[in-house]
């Protein structure tokens, strides 16, 4: 991955894409218990929280620029980063397993509610397999172009929903409470995976990551706000029902004597989902390549891949079984583990190898 | 001087040449001339006595101009008196002759027949171990005429023709600053065809030159007819629809291209010359751009590009649309359409594919049939497909419209006519089987392949990704000449360029 090297801009744009993904989803969260207005000023509040989540990323890439953080761990806890690289390893393997589910899911109940899982599935895979060997460059150059017509296209469903939208749905903020304040901000921030992407990526960037990264959480706040605040003024509390609420306001949007657009708004998605699925398997393929067997590393992408379509099949047959790891994840543990905690065990512990050789 | 001109022009030095090199004795280079060519036809040698000296004049068969074939003998037999030896004789031709404008020193046998067979006449004086060919070219070759593939409106009316000479002279007329500067050497184990790279000194990076040579050298083709041999070589190593190679045949577009830091190659035999490196942008561009007001090129750029989209994309969008997602459909097309299609006895994916086929099989005829007959083509084509099939019912009117708007569309860009033919098949195979589904991962996957692409350090998809504010005035747009004369866009000053050394 290190001779994958992108602008920062490029970088933002690339975060951009794959986080639209989980703007055309689910936002805000359908089935949890906080309301509307709790996660619209979420959005907001989340900007600086998720800017303190980062800072001992910032910390240890100041003293430690164009090495990735499996690399950095492996140098200051020893035989304890590999640990680390397996725990990110996992995280990531449950991130792809989720995008490919999500995807899966939708196609399968809103658009091809006739197709068989395996024909949808495997095609996904394939080509983000193929976009992952492709390599880091030309994925990010691919997603600063498609990031265009995507900025286009949520431009016009703001628009075009705007007139729809009723300003009455928007609870007062007196409505919300502290407690659901701060569970929408987890929930926000546990569901930016892209923050950990971007330790990932940062390693290939010509450019400020500090910077990169700020201008990547304001591009996803004003988006994820905008959508929020859309389906909330469009569907009021009715919101909190829909599975795929932006998909179903395209499902009424008209634009002149285009009408039910949602299958256009679909290749949007579909291509979005690509983009998040294949930068998680490049980053993937990345960390395995640092612990696997050199023969293996080869076929690493492909066995990942494999195992990634089984479990996606697993979660497709028995969706249950992934409530409580679904919960989990939602809580936020996960990502502040391997965003904060982890990098700042790091960074403690490169310190001290540095004040011990001093 | 002829010696440092010989030795820049093959790249060897005269004294480390092979064994393979000329003898003193005349007879004897004579009798291992004729072993080498079997005595052919086609070599013809004009032998003749200067006082003592003999001296054999070797021609390749109506390559050469006889006029001064009969002039150089008329000085010799008039300026050499009986007693002369082989150097004066020698002396004379490299020193005092106007014969020719270009004298070589030819060591080796390999080296004699190269030279002579490009039109040069070839002297050997006996007594000498060398001997010296003169430029008196006067070979058939076709006219400068207009380019047939890069038809322009108001552009220049010349285009590249097969003699390698003849095109460095039109590119000279254009540029005539020293920095323009041709590069010529031999490829081909057999056909030694001459190859010539064109750049500009004060433009071109060195390094990309080197790595163009060292490219280059990679081939070990035995015989080069045309440029099409060598684009593979220069190609970046990912396997792609499109190429990052550039191919022209109008000396305008070459030169433009040059002055901008790319490299031409030239290949003698062929009117269409090579130019590395090649963006997606330039597809799209056309020398009559420039020619008209901005206004006007920056409306036939977008449009270029929508014909692009529509070559490649409407087949398989409309198979899509019509399969699996004919909700998008306006109420009063849609009952059309699901008229017509009820009268065809096919699925759509397959009409649509069959009936591109037909037509790709009729373009291709149109392109080798002689002329005479090639306007039956187009009668039998548009009976055959735009009459006598709908009315059959073996296709709808509405696919017949399909097939026109992608058939012109793919006419605006003929430069990618290669990747948008089997792009067309795969989308519509794809929109048949997959829906819009299908044809969203398919057309991020090709953009995802063709931004990937990077020949010699410089990304395919450069100035758009990654992007380069600066270079977007003569991209999607074309800005007005008092605003790109402020600053020449270099390739290697574009973001994500990193030409760096290979070998």
């Amino acid at each position: 991955m290190k001779n994958n090297n992108i602008g920062a801009g490029q970088l933002v744009l690339l975060l951009f894409v794959t986080r639209t993904f989980a703007v055309l989803t689910l936002s805000p969260d359908v089935a949890s218990d906080i309301s509307s207005i709790s996660v619209l000023i979420g959005e907001f509040i989340a900007v600086p929280i998720s800017f303190l989540l980062m800072l001992p990323v910032f910390m240890l890439f100041k003293k430690h620029p164009n090495t990735d953080i499996t690399s950095l761990s492996i140098k200051g806890l020893g035989k304890g980063g590999y640990a680390v690289s397996i725990i990110y390893m996992l995280f990531f393997f449950a991130v792809l397993v989720s995008i490919v589910s999500e995807f899966v899911f939708f196609m399968l109940n809103a658009i091809f509610p006739d197709a068989e899982v395996l024909s949808v599935l495997i095609v996904f895979i394939l080509a983000v397999v193929y976009a992952a060997k492709m390599g880091l460059s030309g994925v990010t150059r691919a997603a600063c172009i498609v990031s265009f017509f995507l900025a286009v296209m949520l431009i016009a469903i703001f628009i075009a929903g705007i007139g729809k939208a009723n300003f009455i749905n928007l609870k007062p903020v007196s409505e919300t409470s502290l407690y659901q304040l701060i569970s929408a901000v987890i929930l926000i921030v546990s569901k930016d995976v892209e923050l950990i992407f971007l330790m990932f990526l940062c390693v290939n960037v010509k450019g400020n990551m500090v910077k990169s990264t700020a201008a990547y959480i304001f591009v996803s706040c004003a988006i994820m706000a905008t959508t929020t605040f859309i389906g909330i003024a469009i569907f009021g509390d009715y919101v909190r029902q829909l599975e795929y609420p932006i998909f179903t306001l395209t499902s009424v949007l008209e634009f002149g004597f285009l009408q039910r657009i949602y299958a256009i708004e679909m290749m949007f998605w579909v291509v979005t989902a690509f983009f998040r699925a294949t930068v998680c398997m490049i980053v993937l393929t990345h960390i395995s390549s640092l612990i696997m067997p050199k023969k293996a590393r080869q076929f690493s992408v492909w066995i990942i891949a494999l195992l990634a379509t089984i479990c996606v099949l697993i979660v497709t047959y028995n969706v249950r079984s992934v409530n409580a790891p679904y919960r989990f994840g939602v809580r936020g543990i996960p990502t502040i583990l391997v965003l904060t905690v982890i990098p700042a065990i790091v960074l403690i512990s490169l310190r001290k190898k540095r004040g011990d050789v001093s | 001087m002829i010696e440092k001109m010989y030795s820049s022009h093959t790249g060897q030095n005269a004294d480390n040449l092979t064994d393979d090199k000329l003898k003193l004795n005349l007879n004897e280079n004579m009798i291992k001339i004729f072993e080498k060519s079997s005595s052919s036809a086609d070599l013809n040698v004009r032998e003749l006595t200067i006082g003592t000296v003999n001296i054999n004049i070797l021609t390749a068969e109506a390559m050469t101009d006889t006029y001064y074939i009969n002039k150089l003998v008329s000085a010799l037999n008039k300026n050499f008196p009986v007693n002369s030896t082989a150097k004066e004789i020698y002396d004379f031709l490299e020193n005092t002759s106007l014969f020719s404008t270009q004298l070589i020193d030819v060591y080796t046998f390999d080296e004699l027949f190269r030279v002579m067979n490009t039109g040069m006449a070839v002297v050997l004086i006996d007594g000498l171990n060398k001997a010296i060919a003169l430029t008196v070219n006067n070979f058939e070759f076709r006219a400068v005429s207009e380019p047939t593939n890069e038809v322009n409106e108001r552009g220049s009316k010349e285009s590249f023709t097969e003699p390698i000479r003849i095109n460095m002279s039109l590119l000279r007329r254009r540029i005539k600053s020293p920095t323009l500067t041709f590069d010529m050497f031999s490829m081909g184990q057999v056909s030694k065809t001459d190859i010539c790279l064109v750049y500009m000194t004060d433009a071109v990076s060195k390094k990309l030159l080197r790595n163009v040579k060292a490219k280059l050298k990679k081939s070990k083709l035995k015989i080069i007819l045309d440029s099409g041999y060598l684009q593979p070589f220069l190609e970046s190593d990912r396997a792609s629809l499109f190429s990052d190679v550039g191919v022209t045949e109008r000396p305008d577009t070459l030169i433009s291209k040059i002055s901008e830091g790319r490299i031409g190659i030239l290949v003698d035999g062929t009117p269409f010359a090579l130019i590395v490196p090649y963006l997606f942008s330039e597809n799209f561009q056309s020398m009559d751009d420039y020619c008209f007001k901005p206004y006007y090129a920056t409306f036939i750029r977008i449009l270029k590009y929508i014909a692009f989209a529509i070559a490649i994309f409407l087949p398989g969008s409309y198979v899509a649309i019509c399969t699996f997602h004919f909700d998008l459909i306006p109420n009063a097309m849609l009952f059309n359409i699901l008229a017509s299609q009820e009268m065809t006895p096919f699925p759509i994916m397959v009409e649509a594919f069959v009936i591109h086929f037909i037509y790709e099989i009729m373009r291709e005829a149109g392109i080798r049939l002689p002329r005479p007959i090639g306007h039956a083509v187009s009668i039998v084509g548009a009976l055959v497909i735009g009459d006598a099939a709908v009315t059959a019912g073996l296709i709808s009117s509405p696919m017949v419209m399909v097939v026109a708007l992608t058939a012109i569309s793919g006419f605006v860009v003929p430069t990618v006519h290669q990747p948008v033919l089997i792009l067309r098949f795969a989308f519509i195979i794809i929109g048949g089987e997959l829906g819009l589904y299908g044809i969203a991962l398919g057309g991020v996957l090709i953009l995802v392949n063709a931004c990937s692409l990077e020949d010699f350090g410089v990304p395919f998809f450069s100035p758009i990704s990654p992007f380069n504010a600066y270079s977007m005035r003569d991209t999607f747009a074309r800005a007005s000449f008092k605003t790109l004369q402020n600053k020449t866009a270099k390739i290697e000053d574009f973001n994500g360029v990193d030409i760096s050394e290979t070998e």
